[in-house]
């Protein structure tokens, strides 16, 4: 596992985070997260919205993809927006239809898309799915 | 990160589930499995109280999903206790609060079931 701080001039990358692809890690991933909104000084609902969405994705991640060594979580501020990107380091072997046998199909993806101001996906089955995430600092 | 649950008898085939902790993809098997234990043995009214409960994701909601059509299947049912703000937040967006009722107080969700 890995954190990197960067600074720099424009003050757009806050923090990279290379963690396991393990569900063990995802408490530890929303306490991250936590901790990168209160520096923003974000709103504690806000703060909330992020950890739920954040924690959706990887929990994606954990349960559809197999042989996944490591999650890349990138955290950066730009225009009063906090931006997540969320890659998958390895092959996506489970395609996300395969979801449907679960009770919980589809509510993660609907969750982000009703509580983060900007979702888009990123599908490949040969280097992982990227999420990107934004939420407004108000 | 650790979850905690706790169930106790309050009439027959009527159990109290409390829960505290973090519900996730780590978690969730060991809620899923101390309520599927209770419909085995025949509860099939179930109060869960999520008063503990400081966060629930999709997994967490899919697993009340699939007790509540466990329960069904026996004429049963599942009502929730939560007035955490964030908690009911996910019930609403999901519209889950269709489904599920939601009280305030464990009484509540038992006369409610």
């Amino acid at each position: 596992m890995k954190i990197m701080k960067k600074q720099d001039n424009n003050s757009r990358h806050i923090l990279t985070l290379n963690i396991p692809c393990s569900a063990e890690y995802l408490s530890f991933i929303r306490k991250i997260s936590e901790s990168v909104c209160s520096d923003l000084k974000m709103k504690s609902r806000d703060v909330e919205d992020i950890k739920v969405s954040i924690t959706e994705v990887c929990s994606n991640s954990v349960k559809y993809s197999r042989g996944m060594q490591e999650l890349r979580i990138d955290f950066s501020q730009k225009k009063g927006r906090l931006l997540i990107y969320v890659k998958e380091q390895c092959k996506s072997v489970d395609m996300p239809e395969e979801s449907v046998k679960c009770d919980s199909a589809g509510l993660g993806i609907y969750i982000i898309k009703k509580i983060m101001d900007d979702v888009k996906y990123e599908l490949d089955t040969d280097y992982g799915t990227s999420v990107y995430m934004a939420k407004k600092i108000r | 990160m650790d979850i905690k649950i706790n169930s106790k008898q309050v009439k027959d085939k009527t159990h109290v589930i409390e829960v505290n902790g973090e519900i996730d993809v780590y978690t969730s098997p060991k809620v899923k499995e101390a309520i599927n234990a209770l419909i085995e043995e025949g509860s099939y009214f179930l109060a869960v109280n999520l008063e503990g409960v400081r966060y629930i994701d999709s997994t967490g909601l899919g697993v009340l999903i699939g007790a509540l059509k466990k329960v069904r299947e026996h004429d049963g049912n599942i009502t929730l206790v939560c007035t955490n703000p964030q908690i009911k937040k996910i019930f609403n967006i999901t519209g889950l609060v269709k489904i599920f009722s939601i009280s305030k107080t464990e009484e509540e969700a038992l006369k409610n079931m």
